[in-house]
């Protein structure tokens, strides 16, 4: 390398690569301007060289050292007139910077920084600055120069061919690994060899009656490795004592990963790499005995790095017992009520505008008038839904009108069928399946004849197998309250409100009473009841049962309780199942 | 064209029901017949969920045959029941009565269940959930209709306490009405979504 | 001579046995029951989608039929195909046409329903509360009408505050203005009695079917033993 690829670190006078910017010895920025304090302790030198600097370049003014040793730079924009040297007179180059030049010229421009061409700084480019950065820089390289060879051993660099390690690496190795004075050195390769083999022992091994292996090697090892295994095993074992006492000084897991991980490194340093001075059996033993302690470290790691659970006792779950009183009671209640007031009257409920308006527009139906019943129900509400449409077929009944069924689900057919048998009406009252619900009777609803039909010939269509239009009236039965509600969306909205009539259970009764309030249908029937009173339909399953008020009761004091349970908790400040107070 | 082609299909559907519906005309003398596509499109889809239904069922007895008692049963009754209907066909007065007294006892018996169910949950709904505005207002209004429901809340007949308990019979109608709007909307905004290429539930994104 | 009342009877009473066990707990015999719905269920299904729907509109139109029905049957066919494919891997694609289809029509009816059939009207009868027919009684205020009108308007409105509020905290944690949060606390107390009032009619129908169940299992016992 030559002088031009490496810089001189301003701080500890170390070479480092050009591009380094920060010094690899002492972790200092490499800045080509020294420090003040480091400069302070050359005062001497640095008012030579200032002087120097003011004798060769008479123009140069240069501003005169501070007793405290402030910024070398000479002001950044304003050169201060040069103070008169004492020494050397007003106008005499002062002695050390002389004495810079002179060394200068004998010893060549090792750091390249007396000719060396100023950074250009177009920021800090000052007209008449280019004539003072080239000796600036010089007196600068040579004061680091002094200082680096004032503390270098090493008089004269080596000269470094291609192939060789760089010079500045093989400080740094020098740095890291200095063998110790006192150390003895020992022989190694064949120097070793010719020392421990006798001319015996070398015949016997030419004629192969040696097993190095078993025979050769504990001597050399023992004799190899004595002095540095002494030291090793010493540190290992006080690392190991080390690293003891933090894993048993270890409270947490933290602690202890922290304790394991200084542990390990101690151990790794006190373990150590391979020296140069050991040779490869005496290595060999070395790296065996350190990963003998390494297992040894290893289970002491894996055992105490194991996570302490605390065994949990399971805790007995608790039955849920006041579910089952709630059953019972209610089960209870129930059975007692329907044995006790079996044959009581019921009074009069309370009154329904919605189902007033659904037996007026009933009662209002024209004898042989065309009825059609569409069924939308599931079997599991089979029970309520009969014992409301029980009273409303009846009165069709005697009212002798033309009734048909239509099923929207595939359970319509058989329930249709016994609603018709429940009702005592004529089995052959067309009951037919239509597939596709809302949908199939879009098309009939709004009126809609297929293109290419006509009444004489009609297209055998599922949307044209319903005729909804000829129906004077229209009884949509559902247990559902959204799929009442697709069918007055998109069927209801093409009929008139006194075409369509909704019988529904008591679940649906919320959401469907908007409808009739709307006025979208002519009236809603949720319950046997008329609205004067009178149960029309004789069912075990209807409302007016005591088992069916026992069971109401008895939910409604659920919920009482329920409520004096919570704020008897929020009383007593005990969080409930939610967690809050 | 992968993407484009689905939308396109969508789109023009939808414009065309909807001209068919809100201006009918000529156009709508084609509505039954993209109806009747569209239902036995639906018939077909739903036969072919039941055989994946069954096809699944009989995978698992395949594999852990052991423990596929009830698996065995859902497609032994599969099978019986459609070969039954094909034969002797499902409006037969026998047939019927077979599925209904499979079907009725077993779904009336769920709804009674969840009856039970309700009860057992009816005494923690406070426990969990706490007492706030929203759950005073539930609680409140349940006991209220629930105590209508017996006709025994009944024994003292007043004009006057009739018509209070008739005012406050309607409460629940401004919630209600609120809540058909405010599902409304949402399900109209999906649905504009889905006409305007904005929304594409068929993509597999 | 195999009495079928007495084995509807007997079935009937073990299945509802069947499902009540679940009282005690999830076990196998309410897992048979349910099985037994499901299959009993869907073959049922399957037997009435083929004997009504695909064989007379599908099959017999494709077979025999001529016209607009024969058409309509080839383009059923082509869906089908194409809606099959979903089994094929590399064209499993095309099944998104037939899906496209489906979903467009859908959309443009429910578009058409809610519209006309929900919206529409229920706006219009919030506003009909405040005609003047409704408003004066014998020529004089009816004040009651009004206070229910206006209730019925604020109400909603807060009710359809409270779900804009619920998605937009949702989804942004936004906090409202404070008239507007105290309305949709409103709102909540609204949902919240709306629920309650459902809530009550749903265990209505289900004590129902519970009541019926028990009144058919004392009945049938009533009948075998001869009372």
């Amino acid at each position: 390398m030559s002088a031009e690829d490496y810089i001189i670190c301003p701080h500890c006078g170390k070479e480092n690569l050009i591009q380094a910017t920060r010094c690899i010895y002492c972790k200092e920025s490499l800045d080509l301007i020294p420090k003040a304090a480091d400069l302070a302790a050359s005062d001497e030198d640095l008012s030579e060289m200032l002087s120097a600097m003011a004798e060769e370049d008479g123009d140069v003014e240069m501003a005169a050292p501070a007793e405290d040793a402030g910024s070398l730079m000479p002001g950044a924009s304003n050169p201060q007139p040069a103070p008169i040297d004492e020494v050397g007179g007003s106008n005499e180059i002062p002695s050390w910077l002389a004495h810079v030049r002179q060394r200068a010229q004998t010893e060549g421009d090792a750091q390249g920084l007396y000719n060396r061409e100023s950074e250009p700084n177009s920021a800090q480019k000052l007209p008449g600055r280019e004539s003072l950065d080239q000796p600036f820089n010089s007196w600068v390289g040579r004061i680091h120069d002094s200082l680096t060879t004032s503390d270098s051993s090493e008089v004269d660099m080596p000269v470094e061919k291609a192939d060789e390690m760089p010079v500045w690496l093989k400080r740094v190795r020098d740095l890291q690994l200095q063998p110790d004075e006192n150390t003895v050195q020992k022989p190694t390769g064949v120097e070793a060899w010719k020392q421990e083999w006798s001319e015996e022992d070398l015949e016997r091994l030419k004629n192969g009656e040696f097993d190095e292996k078993t025979i050769l090697q504990p001597n050399l090892l023992a004799q190899a490795s004595a002095a540095e295994t002494e030291t090793a095993a010493e540190d290992v074992q006080n690392a190991a004592e080390k690293a003891g006492q933090k894993l048993a000084g270890a409270g947490s897991v933290e602690d202890f990963a922290e304790a394991n991980v200084g542990a390990s490194e101690n151990l790794a340093v006190a373990v150590g790499e391979p020296t140069d001075a050991s040779d490869a059996v005496a290595e060999q033993q070395g790296v065996g005995q350190h990963e003998a302690q390494a297992e040894i470290l290893k289970e002491i790691v894996t055992t105490e790095s194991l996570p302490r659970y605390k065994r949990t006792e399971e805790k007995p779950r608790k039955t849920d017992i006041w579910r089952w009183i709630g059953i019972l009671f209610l089960l209870a209640m129930l059975v007692a009520f329907y044995l006790l007031f079996l044959k009581r009257p019921a009074p009069a409920p309370l009154a329904n505008t919605a189902g007033t308006a659904f037996w007026n527009r009933l009662d209002s139906v024209q004898t042989s008038a065309k009825v059609l019943m569409v069924l939308d129900y599931q079997p599991a509400t089979a029970d309520e839904v009969h014992g409301n449409l029980q009273p409303v077929l009846a009165r069709l009944k005697t009212q002798n009108v033309q009734l048909s069924l239509v099923a929207l689900w595939p359970d319509g057919l058989w329930l249709g069928r016994e609603l018709l048998e429940a009702t005592a009406l004529p089995l052959t009252t067309e009951l037919n399946f239509l597939p596709g619900g809302s949908l199939a009777a879009l098309a009939s609803a709004a009126g809609l004849r297929p293109a290419g039909s006509t009444p004489e010939n009609q297209t055998s269509l599922i949307s044209n197998s319903v005729a909804l239009t000829e129906n004077d009236l229209i009884v949509y039965v559902t247990d559902n309250p959204e799929s009442a509600k697709t069918w007055l969306e998109q069927v209801g909205s093409f009929l008139q409100p006194e075409q369509s009539l909704v019988v529904s259970t008591q679940a649906s009764q919320v959401m469907l009473q908007p409808y009739y309030e709307s006025s979208q249908i002519a009236g809603l029937s949720t319950s046997p009841y008329r609205a004067d009173g009178v149960l029309l339909a004789n069912n075990p399953t209807a409302a007016a049962t005591p088992a069916f008020e026992a069971g109401m009761g008895v939910m409604a004091g659920f919920l009482v309780l329920s409520f004096f349970g919570r704020l008897l908790n929020t009383y007593k400040k005990k969080p409930g199942e939610d967690g809050k107070i | 064209m992968r993407r484009t082609l689905p939308v396109a299909i969508t789109i023009s559907t939808a414009l065309f029901v909807l001209a068919a519906l809100f201006l009918q005309g000529q156009v709508g003398s084609y509505l039954p017949y993209v109806l009747d596509l569209a239902i036995l499109l639906m018939a077909v889809s739903a036969l072919v969920a039941l055989a994946y239904l069954v096809t699944r069922q009989v995978n698992k007895i395949r594999q852990n045959p052991a423990e596929s008692t009830p698996n065995m049963v859902l497609v032994l009754a599969f099978s019986i029941t459609l070969v039954a209907g094909l034969v002797f066909g499902v409006q037969n007065p026998a047939y019927n009565r077979w599925v209904a007294a499979i079907q009725r006892p077993l779904q009336s018996s769920l709804l009674g269940l969840s009856a039970l169910v309700m009860a057992s949950a009816a005494l923690k709904l406070f426990q969990r959930k706490g007492i706030d505005a929203f759950t005073v207002s539930f609680g409140l209004s349940a006991v209220f209709f629930l105590l209508l429901g017996m006709n025994t809340s009944r024994l003292v007949i007043n004009p006057q306490l009739d018509a209070a308990l008739l005012t406050l019979s309607q409460l629940p109608l401004v919630g209600a009405r609120g809540l058909l709007i405010g599902i409304s909307l949402g399900a109209l905004m999906v649905a504009l979504r889905i006409v305007f290429g904005v929304e594409r539930p068929f993509d597999e994104r | 001579m195999i009495n079928l009342d007495l084995i509807a009877g007997i079935l009937g009473l073990l299945l509802t046995i069947m499902v009540f066990s679940y009282l005690a707990g999830d076990n196998l015999f309410f897992r048979l029951a349910m099985h037994l719905l499901i299959g009993v269920g869907a073959g049922y299904a399957a037997a009435l989608l083929i004997q009504l729907v695909l064989i007379p509109h599908l099959v017999q139109p494709l077979l025999l039929g001529s016209g607009n029905a024969f058409y309509l049957s080839l383009a059923v066919c082509l869906f089908t195909l194409l809606l099959l494919t979903v089994f094929l891997g590399r064209f499993n694609h095309l099944a998104r046409l037939p899906l496209a289809f489906l979903i467009g029509l859908i959309a443009a009816v429910s578009i058409f329903g809610l519209a006309r059939g929900t919206l529409a009207p229920q706006m219009l009868a919030i506003v009909n509360r405040f005609s003047p027919e409704l408003l004066y009684k014998d020529n004089l205020p009816d004040w009651m009408a009004l206070v229910k009108a206006a209730a019925m308007l604020l109400g909603v409105i807060a009710v359809l505050l409270y779900f804009d509020h619920h998605f937009s905290r949702g989804q942004n944690n936004a906090k409202l203005a404070p008239l507007s949060e105290n309305a949709s606390g409103v709102g909540r107390i609204f949902i919240g009695i709306t629920f309650g009032a459902i809530f009550a009619g749903v265990f209505a129908t289900a004590l129902l079917a519970l009541i019926g169940r028990i009144a058919w299992i004392q009945n049938l016992l009533m009948r075998w033993l001869g009372y």
